[in-house]
């Protein structure tokens, strides 16, 4: 069924009168119509969103995300204060020691918290406590200035390396738990400061070395060790950070005992180095991003963006997929084949062979023309009147008991075969 | 908005020019802000798809499997031209080709673009949307949009069975006396008087005719006409079921065509009525000459549903349009338990008032299996195949008992049986 040419007129018509800016909907309905029924409209309708459309779905989304932004950057701006670091002057966080530089300002002692050891230690004089809380950010490079700088020194649970390099007099010996423990020792400033947090690493001074004094000792060496150094001054070596933190300063004589190691002199030199600081300065070896030719970098990044394009290009599809519901595809067989696999796993060989069985009486009735209720003996008769066959083997055949395993199973269907094809030609 | 190879193809140029010219980064910058640039001025300079005004036309029905065309006509009625590829989405089973075009359309241009459909099912199709793609002058990028325009395209039952027709025809005319003389036993209906000729029966003579004219006068009959017949397809579950690949459903419906196609010619009226638990569709008191078009338009959006039958309901929309006697034709299944459970039942009210005949499509597949023999898993499928048949046997002779005329065929031989049904109680004058 074709459109009518008459319809196709008007639909020309229709285009004729089309002015270039009016809308789809200002069309004419001019369906070309045949006699069926169900003959839909068939002027198009435009269903991609317009601009406004855009809008008017994308401003609410737009609107919590704009909220979302605005809350966090005030959450950020509250927060921005309180910053985070281990042993950090300006931390606030339970593992920070704002608190002790507080104490320390507030007993005239200047706090400087400085990055890198060239720009602090140089110019400080010899009135200064360089404190370093954190001596393995430091890059290895720095250790030496500050073995060679002026002042006292309190240096928080060094390794090896860096004793070696900032109080060659003293070694390692072990660790200790950490917990309140006694001064046990002659060093004012942990006599004054009395029970306080101590713990963690353990050190000894070398053996021959004079004027180093081990405090906070759980047997044998000590937590803390004071000694001179060959600068002028001490160098002071804690086990561990617990006493200075924000979390424990308030605790027993942490504070007393923090104020007596850093607040000896007029200022504190707070070294702070900034995370991964000892890799970024320390390691010579060149990495292989910095190996590339320049070119690499830049050509990988066009390289990105090209593909991008074409992920783009191949990604857009020219529509949406069309949906259509399929129907239902049921073999009439398949529960009659699911019914054969079910005796077969049941090992049902009574109800198969009775089946085989009825189905071939059926024939049999068929083709000797027997009433369909005949008697078994009736059936038994009759056939043994065709055939050259013992009535009780007959009798068995039809009505026996059914078949001990698959193979007499297989043999019954042979023999009943057999039978029906023998009744035949008779 | 979509963009096009071209723009991509340039993404990847790009690599070499980075990669050659000093100032890497600056280049790179350079390429790909001239590329946003050329990106930005295309889908500024593209025609607009909303411009676009499209109507479908052409065809509105065809037979299953049986090529039609259906057509767009796309006028552009924008200021700019429009260039790119046009999508004409239809779900896959209308089987359309091409369902892509390309578009070429100057402003005030209108374009016919024609798809053919070759169906691969049944029903009411109906497209999806037409999607526009429309590319800019530089071939960077194009904007993209897409129309709804409405159309269906009816899909009609194949009537595979046709070429049964002619000789299912040349019987009747045979039966209606049109070829050789009428005869009596061929109808009850009284038609006329005639001449004696040597050869008829005796039996036939109009002895009170005979005395009044001085000739020996026979009677004539002829088969009985105007006779109703409901056709009655069982949508259900059961008629989901595949016999050979075709669902019971469409086996049915082109038996039922060709039996009305032999019913319109042989002067009986048909009706039709599909059903499973609520009616699905209807034809009523349609002329003869009208009757197959309207038959072949009630069927095509039937589909089988995955329900039980309501044999009850069943029952009583044939009893509220068949108020005198009438042939019932039912297309169903011989399931022992939808028929034991639903229809046995019903069936008395049935057939103390009309003639029910049972049609239902046998599954040459049973018969394969039930030869099954030489191995234990065959000759279980042999048994569960005889035990399938035991119970198509028990309901079968259940219908009859019953006073059901039962018809089963394998699917290929289905249509013709139901026919040479019609045609043998037509013959004995049982309608």
């Amino acid at each position: 069924m074709s459109a009518p040419a008459a319809g196709l007129d008007a639909q020309q018509r229709a285009v004729d009168t089309l002015t270039p800016k009016s809308t789809p909907k200002s069309t004419p309905k001019s369906t070309p119509r045949s006699t069926l029924p169900a003959s839909p409209g068939s002027t198009s309708r435009s269903t991609s969103p317009t601009v406004a459309d855009l809008w008017r779905a994308a401003r609410g989304p737009l609107a919590a995300a704009a909220a979302l932004l605005i809350v966090a950057t005030l959450v950020a701006l509250v927060n921005s204060r309180r910053t985070a670091g281990a042993l950090d002057p300006t931390a606030t966080d339970p593992s920070g020691a704002r608190a002790l530089a507080q104490l320390l300002r507030d007993r005239g002692v200047v706090v400087d918290r400085i990055e890198t050891v060239e720009g602090g230690t140089a110019n400080a004089g010899a009135d200064v406590t360089i404190f370093v809380p954190l001596p393995d950010r430091l890059p290895p490079a720095a250790y030496g200035s500050l073995a060679t700088s002026p002042g006292d020194l309190v240096v928080v649970n060094p390794d090896i390396g860096v004793l070696s390099v900032l109080a060659p007099a003293a070694r390692p010996d072990g660790s200790a738990p950490e917990g309140a423990r006694q001064p046990a020792c002659a060093l004012p400033v942990a006599v004054t400061a009395g029970v306080a947090d101590v713990g963690g690493s353990t050190y000894q001074p070398k053996p021959g070395v004079t004027g180093a004094v081990g405090c906070y000792a759980a047997g044998g060496a000590g937590s803390l060790l004071a000694m001179p150094r060959s600068t002028g001054g001490t160098v002071t070596v804690l086990g561990s950070p617990t006493a200075l933190t924000n979390a424990s300063l308030d605790r027993l004589g942490n504070a007393a005992l923090a104020l007596g190691l850093l607040g000896a002199k007029a200022r504190v030199l707070w070294l702070v180095p900034p995370a991964g600081a000892a890799v970024a300065a320390g390691s010579h070896d060149r990495t292989v991003t910095e190996l590339l030719p320049a070119w690499v970098r830049p050509a990988l990044l066009q390289l990105l963006i090209g593909v991008g394009l074409i992920a783009l290009w191949r990604a857009r599809r020219l529509g949406p997929v069309v949906a259509e519901s399929l129907p239902v595809v049921v073999r009439a067989a398949e529960a009659v084949e699911g019914r054969a696999r079910l005796y077969r796993v049941a090992g049902a060989r009574d109800r198969a062979a009775e089946a085989l069985r009825s189905g071939a009486r059926s024939r049999l009735i068929d083709s000797l023309g027997l009433p369909p209720d005949a008697s078994p003996a009736a059936v038994t008769e009759a056939v043994t009147g065709r055939v050259r066959r013992p009535s009780a083997a007959v009798d068995d055949l039809l009505y026996g008991p059914p078949p001990h395993d698959d193979a007499a199973l297989v043999r019954l269907a042979d023999a009943l075969d057999a039978l029906d094809e023998e009744v035949r030609r008779q | 908005m979509a963009l096009t190879g071209r723009a991509g193809l340039l993404g990847l140029l790009g690599v070499l020019v980075v990669a050659v010219i000093p100032r890497h980064l600056l280049t790179l910058a350079v390429v790909d802000g001239a590329l946003a640039v050329g990106i930005v001025v295309d889908l500024t300079r593209a025609g607009r798809v909303r411009d676009l005004v499209i109507q479908r036309g052409g065809s509105q029905s065809t037979r299953l499997g049986e090529p039609t065309t259906v057509t767009l006509d796309v006028v552009n009625t924008g200021r700019r031209r429009v260039r790119g590829r046009l999508r004409d989405a239809w779900p896959p089973s209308a089987g359309s080709r091409p369902d892509r075009h390309a578009l070429e359309l100057p402003p005030g241009a209108r374009r016919r673009l024609e798809t053919v459909l070759v169906p691969t099912r049944r029903g009411d199709r109906r497209p999806s949307a037409v999607t526009v793609r429309s590319i800019g002058p530089l071939g960077l990028a194009a904007r993209q949009g897409r129309h709804q325009a409405a159309w269906s395209v009816r899909v009609l039952p194949p009537f595979t069975s046709r070429r049964f027709l002619p000789e299912r025809l040349a019987r009747l005319r045979l039966l209606d006396g049109l070829v050789t003389a009428n005869v009596r036993g061929q109808g009850t209906e009284f038609d006329s008087l005639r001449e004696y000729v040597v050869g008829d029966d005796v039996r036939s003579i109009d002895w009170r005719a005979t005395a009044r004219r001085q000739d020996v006068v026979v009677r004539t009959w002829r088969p009985e006409r105007d006779r109703r017949i409901v056709l009655v397809l069982d949508t259900g579950r059961t008629s989901a079921a595949r016999v050979g690949d075709i669902p019971r459903l469409d086996s049915a419906l082109d038996a039922a065509l060709l039996l009305a196609a032999l019913a319109a010619r042989a002067g009986d009226r048909v009706d039709l009525l599909a059903v499973d638990r609520v009616q699905r569709a209807s034809v009523e008191g349609a002329s003869r000459t009208e009757v197959l078009p309207r038959l072949v338009q009630a069927m095509a959006p039937l589909e089988s549903v995955l329900v039980e039958s309501d044999a009850r309901r069943l029952v009583v929309e044939v009893l509220r349009r068949a108020r005198r006697r009438c042939l019932v034709v039912l297309f169903t299944s011989l399931d022992r338990a939808a028929v034991e459970e639903g229809l046995l039942p019903v069936l008395p009210s049935l057939t103390s008032r009309h003639l029910v005949v049972l049609a239902a499509v046998s599954d040459p597949r049973l018969a394969e299996l039930a030869r099954g023999r030489g191995d234990a898993a065959a000759v279980y499928d042999a048994s569960a195949a005889e035990q399938a048949r035991a119970e198509t046997r028990w309901v079968t002779a259940e219908l009859r008992r019953r006073g059901v005329e039962v018809v089963t065929a394998p699917p290929t031989e289905f249509a013709p049986a139901v026919a040479d049904a019609y045609l043998e109680l037509k013959a004995a004058g049982r309608l």
